[in-house]
């Protein structure tokens, strides 16, 4: 029996190397991409995914915190701007650790380049891939098309108006794929053909925190305001088309309180047209954690993080932006938007806070933790007596985890924006009833003579339109946008921020942030040659 | 702390007769650790069995079985125990009426400058329950048959099945609760299954014709690991009395308290083997070796490599023409090989981009993950080639090895990270090639052997050389930004790190070196009296990341240890002694004392700080960077962590084991009826001398501390 029998088995066993499927393992918890670009829902799951990732650059201090200080309306808290890390302070005031290291800026490019790459995918996958293959009208692979070109188009203008001269993700525009710096034509019109392909491909209507025609309107108009006019690509009179078309035929109107605007309990209102969503049991935006006081955290007892303003001071309006116009600052008697905005009372459940908390931060003449501050970002549901105050208690009892949405665009800006678009092709009749009937809203609909704007300069205008911007606007992470596309980066900053103004070092270079060292050095298509002027 | 004790316990029985050979053991340990509230029980049982079940026929297994249970604090105990300030009171933990209080808990984080809401009190800290258990079961079984002399076909297959469960919960009264779970109680299930089984089956032929003996062998191999993972978590407990033990018991249901996830992944592994000995004579010996493996992390047409080996020895000594020497040459045998190893020691999945679901308000959504899958991925192979002479002299009292390696890493695996443009972060590639030469000498010798006395010395001692040789795409470096570590540079060894130098101290009699120097490249301000300053490297007068650091590799110049054992008439003595010279270290915790400017824990080296009173000092001027200067500027420091100043030499030479036994003679042991009777002690960690800064030169920062244990035994044989 034995040697035969042996030996077949034995053939047998040996023969178990014919199974080659022994060596396939496949991820049994994720999908490999493979798998996931044949499907057009798995695409939008995707799609989905990078939204909540491109809301990640209006969260905390990554995101948020570096383009919300260092303007003439908001700028960090004194213990940020005196004692903070090097790299911190020069958020607001440049100099030294304004530099290719510093890693709030890495964060920034991070945010929104990653995005623009993943978007790339996508959009390659979905635009006509031949001559015969055409984009069916109303389809999901339309829609996912022009998303993906919303928001790759946002994220790429930010980058250019940011860092200057960019990688160029679009593979039509850069079939090589070679990720140097392009020349800045190109890159505006990468921006261009984006939000214009966003306004023709996304739908009228769409779910929350998803993009629209009209979303990608205002963003297009955006960059014909903003591209640079040296070389001649600003475009005030296509910027007018799109926005006439958002503010007199979009579905959007003005909401009759300002307040509602910053109200957990009416999200998504008539006013948005586009918004993200946040929650403080969920994904929450920890702003307040931001624009609180520390004086509140340290001194209202029972509560400590727990209170509606506590916080960190990081991002405080500046002295114009917080004062009345009779004492040299920005605002009217009667705007009712000052108190919506900005807090200036401290008092809680009966307590006051006070600066007994924060004597070891040694600030002298500066300190400001009980000056007024931000109000737009305080969520009651996360105080720890949420119920008494007529909030439902997330349950969270601390303001780090604010999770109010935040409508990134909305009909009041397309509104200002528009005026501004009107006044420069030299229809200031029509701008002044755009930009008085958002300041009537401002005023709660009581809306004296006195107040009204009346026929003035160009010029005049203009400086008074970013002014109103301010007011309705403040510390929405518009400012360093509006001050670059006007070219009032730095001097107003300079003006009126505290710290820019005590150091005196922000310098013209700083218009631009500088290329993280990390994407210099690991990029093959860069090196240390293309890095900004001055850094 | 406290003092830790360690108890250990084994029985075993043997037998072998008629063909069979038993032996079964039984083993208990117990273990309290240094840190209050550290507890290990371990029980264990073992069976061996071997059986010629016919003659021709032979069966085999080792299994065995062993349980752990731990009960562990949380980390924050030590952790946050090191970083706290030592002038604390800590009497309100010990009444329950003062233990909780907002004051008390939060004192530990209000008496740090920057406060820090997340340093907890590392007394209340200790009320976190922390249990794992442990269920390890191994089993290796074979049969082999053997139809004819010489030739064996042998089956094996071996089991491991490991199942760990680690629990615990935080009670609701502690900071931990508090501030990070809003107040509420939490409890935490998780288990863990791994399996791995590997099945071999061999045909072998063994035989010897005269001066010849052969032996061959074909083969296969084939294994997998199996492992999945569970848990659960809840908070909102009616009580912290019930722990962890009833998780349907929480009552919150959104989704940051209720939290279940899971995770399954396999491994796989086949192999072909081949392989031929040959001997003449006993004298000349040559083997050759060829495997085939293949493995499930490659991606397809990347799963497989071939492994080859050849190795041949020539006992010298067994030559004739040597026979005159053999009353003092004991052995003297050269060796050489040259084999490939492959390793393919990586991240499952590697060659694939995976999206994996993400939840985000209510909503699970497809996304990557920010790892870029390489297809291309495949086996990392080394080369060896080696060299060894074995020698004995005098009846082998006398033992010297001297090897020599020359290692070739080539198709290195490695994990590094993209720029973010490429819309990833991080991938695994095979980017080049590694070489690894070195040698290595252990002598031992046995002076005195005589009836009563016995005296045995030993030492060895090795050095090796690590460069990198090619990296991919002809780079010439791998970028890791402004880390300091993980970059690599050709020709430079893969261990090291990428810094600026440190010139010294800013003093008037170095002017030349610091003065002018411009330093806003790194954002600090320029070097004054006092301050550390940095070397510009290429004078160019300012400093850059790009061309004012150097890499700095941290590998040891040679190390090893030595040994000696002394036995006199049962007695007897053993010591153990490691060594290092020329490895470099940074050590983290060392650094964070040595950067305090007094508004944090700081090392005593800084009372030896420069002053102008002091201005020889070792260290340098201790500044806050707050405030604003008479001239407006603002002061950046350089830290003596932005340098390589705390960068220390890991030089070290370690008595890591000194040990006393006692056996007890036949006259002894046949009174009381036993036939081996011993007790013994022994000391680990004796001393350590060293100039090493940080926690320990051998084993870094931030693990359980260095230990010293004390052990004293009994062993028993009937």
């Amino acid at each position: 029996m034995k040697l035969k029998n042996i030996l077949i088995l034995t053939g047998a066993a040996l023969t178990l190397g014919a199974c080659s499927d022994f060596l396939v393992e496949d991820c049994q918890t994720g999908l490999p991409e493979s798998a996931v670009f044949q499907d057009m829902d798995l695409i939008e799951q995707n799609l989905v995914t990078i939204y909540n990732n491109v809301r990640g650059n209006y969260v905390t201090q990554n995101g948020w915190l570096p383009l919300s200080v260092g303007t003439d309306e908001t700028q960090s808290g004194a213990y940020q701007a005196l004692k903070e890390g090097a790299e911190r302070r020069s958020l607001d005031y440049g100099g030294s650790s304004m530099n290719s290291t510093n890693t709030y800026i890495t964060q920034v490019w991070n945010g929104h380049i990653t995005q623009i790459a993943q978007l790339s995918k996508i959009i390659r996958y979905m635009l006509p891939q031949s001559e015969s293959d055409t984009i069916a009208k109303g389809s999901q692979r339309e829609q996912l098309l022009g998303e993906c070109c919303f928001l790759r188009g946002s994220l790429a203008m930010e980058l250019v108006m940011l860092y200057g001269r960019i990688p160029v993700h679009d593979y039509v525009l850069n079939p090589e794929q070679k990720m140097d710096r392009k020349d800045l034509d190109l890159c505006w019109e990468y921006v261009f053909t984006d939000l214009q392909n966003a306004a023709n491909y996304c739908p009228l209507k769409n779910d929350a925190q998803r993009a629209t025609r009209y979303a990608g309107l205002m963003m297009l108009a955006r960059a014909y305001m903003s591209a640079p006019e040296d070389l001649g690509l600003r475009d005030w009179e296509k910027a007018t088309e799109c926005l006439k078309e958002v503010c007199e035929y979009g579905p959007y109107d003005l909401v009759n309180d300002y307040a509602d605007l910053y109200d957990y309990t009416t999200p998504n209102t008539k006013e948005s047209i586009f918004e993200w969503q946040f929650s403080p049991t969920g994904s929450a935006n920890c702003l307040q954690w931001l624009t609180g006081s520390r004086a509140a955290q340290g001194t209202i007892p029972d509560e400590g993080e727990g209170c509606l303003f506590a916080g960190y001071d990081h991002c405080l309006p500046t002295e114009f932006a917080r004062t009345y116009e009779s004492e040299g600052g920005l605002w009217e008697e009667g705007d009712q938007r000052y108190d919506v905005a900005i807090r200036t009372d401290f008092t809680h459940n009966g307590y006051t806070a006070n600066y007994s908390s924060v004597q070891w931060e040694g600030l002298g003449d500066d300190y400001d933790e009980l000056e007024p501050h931000i109000k737009k970002y305080e969520d009651p549901r996360n105080d720890v007596h949420a119920e008494a105050m007529g909030a439902e208690s997330s349950g969270k009892n601390s303001m780090y985890f604010s999770g109010k949405n935040i409508c990134w665009l909305r009909f009041g800006d397309a509104c200002l924006l528009y005026a501004e678009c009107l006044n420069e092709i030299g229809d200031q009749e029509w701008a002044l009833e755009w930009v008085n009937f958002v300041r009537q809203r401002g005023f709660g609909w009581v809306y004296k003579k006195a107040q009204q704007w009346t026929s003035m300069s160009k010029d005049e205008f203009r400086s008074k339109i970013l002014d109103e911007r301010i007011r309705e606007l403040i510390c929405e992470r518009w400012r360093r946008f509006d001050l670059l596309r006007t070219g009032n980066y730095p001097a107003l900053v300079t003006e009126r921020n505290k710290w820019a103004n005590r150091f005196q070092s922000l310098q013209d270079y700083n218009k631009l942030f500088p290329i993280p060292y990390d994407e210099l050095s690991q990029n093959e298509d860069m090196d240390a040659s293309d890095q900004n002027p001055g850094y | 702390m406290q003092n830790g004790l360690s108890e250990n316990y084994n029985v075993s029985f043997q037998k072998a007769a008629g063909g069979t050979n038993i032996f079964i053991s039984g083993d208990y340990s117990h273990v309290k650790g240094m840190i209050v509230g550290t507890k290990q029980n371990k029980y264990g049982g073992r069976v061996n069995i071997s059986s010629d079940i016919k003659p021709w026929l032979k069966v085999g297994t080792n299994t065995s079985y062993t349980r752990q249970i731990d009960n562990m604090p949380s980390d924050d105990v030590y952790n946050k125990a090191l970083q706290a300030n030592p002038l604390l009171d800590p009497t309100p933990y010990f009444t329950e009426e003062t233990r909780y209080t907002w004051d008390y808990m939060t004192t530990y984080w209000r008496n740090h400058s920057e406060e820090n809401n997340n340093d907890y009190n590392p007394f209340n800290s200790q009320q976190v329950i922390q249990d794992r258990t442990r269920s390890y079961l191994t089993s290796a079984n074979y049969i082999n048959i053997n139809p004819i002399k010489g030739l064996n076909i042998r089956s094996t297959f071996a089991y491991e099945f490991i199942a760990q469960a680690w629990y615990d919960y935080t009670p609701t009264q502690i900071q931990e609760a508090k501030r990070g779970n809003s107040g509420n109680n939490k409890a935490k299930n998780e288990r863990w299954e791994y399996q791995n089984w590997q099945w071999d089956n061999t045909i072998s032929y063994d035989n010897t014709f005269g001066v010849h003996r052969i032996n061959a062998l074909v083969g296969t191999s084939a294994s997998k690991n199996m492992s999945n993972y569970t848990m659960a978590q809840g908070s909102g407990f009616p009580s912290d009395d019930l722990t962890y033990h009833n998780l349907g018991a929480s009552a919150l249901n959104e989704t940051i308290h209720k939290y279940i996830g899971s995770s399954f992944a396999n491994n796989s592994l086949l192999s072909y083997v081949a392989r031929a000995n040959y001997t003449y004579d006993n004298r000349y010996h040559f083997t050759a070796t060829g495997r085939y493996d293949g493995s499930s992390k490659f991606g397809p047409g990347h799963k497989w490599g071939f492994f080859p080996s050849v190795a041949l020895g020539w006992d010298i000594a067994n030559e004739a023409f040597m026979e005159q020497y053999r009353t003092w040459l004991y052995k003297l045998k050269l060796r050489a090989g040259y084999g490939i190893v492959g390793n393919q020691d990586i991240r499952s999945y590697a060659y694939d981009t995976i999206y994996y679901p993400q939840v985000s308000n209510e909503e699970s959504n497809y996304a990557a993950d920010g790892y870029r899958g390489n297809p291309e991925v495949t086996w990392e192979k080394q080369k060896q080639t080696n060299i060894g002479l074995d020698l004995g002299f005098f009846n082998n009292r006398l033992r010297l090895s001297i090897d020599g390696f020359f290692i070739k890493n080539s198709d290195l695996l490695m994990q590094h990270s993209l720029a973010n443009s490429t819309g990833y972060t991080y991938t695994v590639e095979n980017i080049g090639d590694m070489s690894n030469n070195g040698f290595e000498v252990t002598i031992e010798a046995t002076p005195v052997a005589t009836k009563d006395f016995t005296w045995t010395i030993g030492a060895n001692i090795s050095h090796d050389h690590n460069k990198i040789t090619k990296l991919y795409s002809g780079k010439t470096e791998i970028s890791n930004g402004t880390s300091r570590d993980g970059w690599v540079f050709l020709n430079k060894s893969i261990h090291g790190y990428y810094v600026y130098r440190c010139g010294g101290i800013a003093n008037t009699w170095n002017e030349d070196q610091w003065s002018g120097v411009d330093y806003s490249g790194i954002g600090k301000s320029n070097p004054e009296y006092g301050d550390l300053f940095i070397k510009d490297l290429n004078g160019d007068g300012k400093i850059d990341p790009d061309n004012d650091r150097e890499f700095v590799s941290t590998d040891p110049f040679i190390y090893g240890g030595f040994n000696t054992y002394l036995n006199w008439k049962g007695l007897s003595l053993n010591a153990i002694f490691t060594y290092s010279l020329g490895g470099k270290s940074f050590s983290g915790y060392y650094e964070s004392l040595l950067n305090s400017v007094g508004l944090s824990h700081a090392s005593t080296d800084l009372l030896d700080r420069w002053t102008e009173d002091n201005v020889n000092a070792k260290y340098p001027r201790v500044i806050t960077n707050a405030g604003t200067r008479t001239d407006g500027t603002t002061y950046n420091r350089i830290y003596p962590s932005d340098t390589d100043f705390t960068l220390d030499k890991t030089d070290f030479l370690r008595l890591s084991t000194l040990s006393l036994s006692y056996q007890f003679g036949p006259k002894v042991t046949k009174a009381l009826g036993l036939s081996q009777l011993r007790v013994y002690t022994t000391m680990t960690n004796v001393f350590c001398l060293t100039n090493y800064r940080g926690v320990d030169p051998e084993y870094y920062d931030w693990n359980y501390p260095p230990t010293r244990q004390y052990t004293f035994g009994l062993s028993v044989s009937f």
